[in-house]
């Protein structure tokens, strides 16, 4: 029944050949390491030293990608962990919000189950709009993420952390030197 | 006249803390709403513009970027399904869960309007399943046995005393009415469901036809947990949702949240592409997508095609006077508000819900917040001028009546002499009038007799 | 001088004759010369937006037959008939072409480009509500800017100032629990911010007004821009 459901929407369905209207041309935005704090900031995020971050107390589950640069992971049920550990794959300063992306590297819930979740940060890997960030989707699952999980159901009153982090970190890292074979260790 | 109007009835109904809830609620959004979208964008107005050209784009060519979105979807793996109406829907849904786990498994829900459309939970329940709404809102609805009285917030009419006895009932923990607590509650008890179901299901904000993702947006974290937790993910999606581009989300991820909530973007926008890969260490073995037309396609074509630019940003809601005094469940549909007032009968028949077309001042400030430039007050015009020669609303007074008179000077200056003494007369506004306010009565001079002794 | 056709309304007509005399004296102030055509009746509003279509063409085309000559402007003191003869002639008739027609102080500021008003009123402080029909027809701020130069006159900020007065037409009959309740909202909001009166360019919105100020007894004078345009000039 469902292949013929399909062919009764498609055949009333219209369709032109008309050109399809401009692609939105963001206002311009800095691409700073300023402007991206100010709205991480903003949205209750924190920026933290690799030191603050790892004199944290708690069970954390780490990225691949992100072990050479913080360490090993010393949980292994992402749902148990306090704190998930990933690298990001950019950010955008316009909307403070990072960039993850599903891969053999990264775990989905990584940065969703455990009630803090700390990002590493290139600052190279900043960019200006939301178009650029999300220019750098890939083929693979992806999320923006734009401060901790919350929720204004009650009353309009802002609760952080209702069902993903209440705590959303970020610790700048070194840029990747040019000729270096191995990531850096803080 | 004896029967009032259904949004009018509700509203009588109503408590007045329930009102000071709504109102309060709506009125804050609204205002939130203006300071973040002139932060957001130069030219707030130019992006609406922009994005009803969009909308306009995709409906006109829906055909074909639904095939596209199709094809690219397949290719990442989605599986796909057609339901021309609400009951194929639910049994395509059905079908696809009961492969997928026995009864009594646990289904968690992600926040979905297209899902309370066809009356989903209802129909998996009865066979066995343990559905769970995730989103905050969502879960107090359902343990109160509730609907959404809001698109966005659907517990906007709900104080946080209520939700606290509802959470101390359901034995959630001890009674609080501190909001962080209670959403802790919840939190405890949700995440349990996320861990042990099998199925998660959401809806879709956007479907894009280039490189065939689906897109979800939310705050909480439920919906991303409802669908990359469970074994299997079926999205329940209206077919008007298709986007041309992944180049045309920034601009509706930036309207959507504006509009909707008053942050720049919201939390957690998800880009499924599908099932998890090979290599990749977690998310759904199966992606379902389960396209519903429900009306859409006749509609499409029809003179209230405008509508379906809708994104379900909640906006009109907010800024309506009626909606503030009336709530959502006033509608008697899950799509309420001004856009209710178009959608509803749109979809159910006009023969059905054509009376929710007067609930309305026409005041017009639904339009000029809609992110992608709804004409709703033309739309509801029309939809009178439609039901009223469908013999759906009826009149408290003769308006062939009234057009005798407003054809024939003599009768109109005769008319005009009885009116001014209302109270006597039967008086058009007589009816629902002086229940709650004094009538109007002839305030000085009398134009034509004035304008008459000037020309002598 | 600069020929017009006033189209009173039917609720000055019937109640507020004063708004379309003070109308006249307004506009014949600013050199024009008035006619008023006595067989007109109604804009065919009240059934249009009742979805009365049928009823709602036969009073539009008696108000087009004497009313509209092709050349002389018609003017009236009500946003909601000037929206009416413009964007509901043109869902009610979409073959004809757009008849000239304005609401009163569009007619001031747009045509006659009069953007001050130096006749002085006795000092009061005044909520000005801007009617939603002329959202429709985007006259935007053009009372408030005209109505703040009078002399005398000082306008106050209220909150939700942009919501409607809940008039509606019959909505306000048919809904009249909904309809009462988003007006007192509006009228208490305006009595907080300290106005002593409520000006508006829509009698049914100061009809709707009126008819709950005077119900629940508030400290507020209705008045119609006309007659406050009017106030200050000379007799």
């Amino acid at each position: 029944m469902t292949s013929a459901s399909r062919e009764t929407i498609m055949a009333s369905l219209p369709r032109t050949d008309r050109a399809r209207p401009a692609v939105w041309e963001p206002d311009p935005v800095a691409s700073t390491l300023e402007h991206f704090c100010e709205q991480f900031r903003a949205l209750g995020g924190r920026i933290v030293t690799m030191d603050e971050a790892q004199a944290l107390s708690g069970e954390c589950i780490v990225d691949e990608d992100a072990i050479p640069i913080w360490g090993e992971p010393t949980c292994v049920d992402v749902w148990e962990a306090a704190v998930g550990v990933t690298l990001a794959q950019c950010a955008v300063a316009e909307t403070g919000s990072l960039l993850l992306s599903a891969s053999s590297q990264h775990r989905r819930l990584g940065s969703l189950a455990p009630p803090r979740h700390i990002i590493l940060l290139r600052e190279t890997q900043i960019v200006g709009s939301l178009e650029a960030g999300l220019g750098q989707l890939r083929a693979e699952t992806s999320v923006l993420i734009t401060g901790p999980s919350r929720t204004a159901d009650i009353e309009g009153v802002l609760v952080n952390g209702v069902h993903g982090p209440r705590e959303v970190w970020v610790v700048l890292i070194p840029p990747i030197e040019p000729e270096a074979s191995s990531p850096d260790v803080p | 006249m004896s029967a009032k109007p259904r949004v009018e009835a509700y509203a009588r109904t109503l408590s007045e803390s329930t009102v000071n809830s709504v109102r309060s609620a709506s009125a804050q959004k609204t205002r939130s709403r203006v300071s973040m979208l002139h932060q957001v964008f130069a030219d707030p107005d130019a992006a609406r513009t922009r994005a009803a050209e969009i909308k306009g784009y995709v409906l006109d060519n829906l055909g074909t970027l639904l095939e596209s979105f199709e094809r690219e979807a397949t290719k990442n793996g989605v599986q796909f399904h057609w339901a021309t109406d609400a009951a194929e829907a639910r049994s395509i849904i059905a079908e696809i869960v009961q492969k997928a786990a026995k009864p009594g498994a646990t289904i968690v829900k992600a926040k979905s309007m297209a899902t309370e459309e066809i009356h989903l939970n209802d129909a998996l329940i009865r066979l066995g399943y343990d559905v769970v709404e995730t989103d905050l809102g969502e879960y107090v609805v359902q343990i109160d046995h509730d609907t959404p009285s809001h698109i966005v917030t659907p517990i906007i009419h709900k104080n946080r005393k209520q939700i606290a006895q509802s959470f101390e009932r359901e034995g959630l923990g001890p009674y609080t009415e501190v909001p962080e607590e209670l959403a802790m509650q919840a939190r405890v008890r949700l995440r349990n469901a996320f861990r042990s179901a099998s199925i998660g299901i959401s809806g879709v904000n956007y479907a894009i036809a280039d490189t065939g993702r689906i897109v979800l947006v939310e705050n909480e974290g439920n919906n991303r947990l409802s669908t990359t937790a469970p074994r299997v993910h079926i999205a329940l999606m209206g077919i008007e949702k298709v986007l041309p581009s992944e180049s045309d989300l920034p601009l509706f991820l930036r309207l959507l949240a504006g509009s909707a909530t008053g942050q720049h973007v919201t939390t957690y926008s998800h880009f499924i592409a599908g099932p998890r890969l090979p290599d990749q260490l977690d998310g759904p073995e199966e992606v379902h997508v389960v396209m519903l037309d429900n009306g859409r396609s006749k509609a499409v074509n029809g003179p209230y095609r405008d509508i379906l630019k809708c994104i379900r940003c909640g906006a009109c809601l907010n800024v309506c006077p009626v909606y503030r005094q009336a709530s959502g469940h006033a509608y008697d549909h899950v799509y309420s508000g001004p856009l209710g007032a178009v959608l509803a009968p749109v979809l159910e028949g006009v023969d059905k819900l054509g009376d929710l077309a007067k609930a309305s001042t026409l005041c017009g400030a639904c339009e000029e917040v809609c992110p992608v430039q709804i004409p709703i007050p033309h739309m509801l015009l029309m939809l009178r001028d439609e039901a009223f020669r469908a013999g759906v609303i009826k009149e408290p007074i003769p308006w062939s009546a009234y057009a005798f008179a407003g054809t024939n000077p003599t009768v109109w200056k005769a008319g005009l002499t009885v009116l001014p003494m209302a109270s006597v007369a039967p008086h058009p506004m007589k009816w629902g009038w002086s229940e709650f306010r004094e009538n109007p009565t002839r305030i000085g001079r009398n134009f034509r007799k004035w304008w008459g002794s000037r020309e002598k | 001088m600069k020929p017009v056709k006033l189209m009173l309304t039917c609720l000055c007509d019937a109640f507020y004759g004063e708004v379309g005399i003070a109308a006249v004296r307004v506009l014949e102030h600013c050199g024009c010369t008035v006619d008023f055509v006595a067989e007109q009746t109604c804009c065919g509003q009240p059934p249009f937006n009742a979805g009365d279509w049928a009823a709602a063409r036969s009073v539009a085309r008696h108000a087009q037959t004497v009313l509209f000559d092709g050349a002389i402007p018609v003017v009236t003191p009500s946003g909601s008939c000037a929206a009416m003869l413009r964007e509901g002639y043109e869902m009610l008739f979409p073959e004809d072409l757009p008849n000239i027609s304005f609401e009163l102080v569009e007619y001031l500021v747009k045509q006659l480009e009069i953007t001050s008003w130096p006749h002085p009123v006795s000092h009061r402080k005044i909520a000005f509500h801007r009617s939603c029909h002329g959202r429709m027809i985007h006259l935007g701020a053009i009372h408030e800017e005209l109505v703040a130069t009078i002399p005398g006159v000082e306008l106050v900020d209220f909150a939700q100032a942009e919501q409607c007065c809940g008039f509606g037409g019959a909505f306000c009959a048919t809904h009249g629990k909904v309809s009462a309740g988003i007006g007192l909202e509006k009228l208490h909001n305006i009595v907080d911010a300290g106005a002593q009166g409520i000006v508006s360019g829509d009698m049914g919105c100061l009809m709707q007004l009126q008819g709950l100020v005077s119900r629940h007894k508030l400290p507020l004078k209705i008045s119609h821009v006309a007659e406050l345009l009017a106030e200050g000039l000379p007799a």
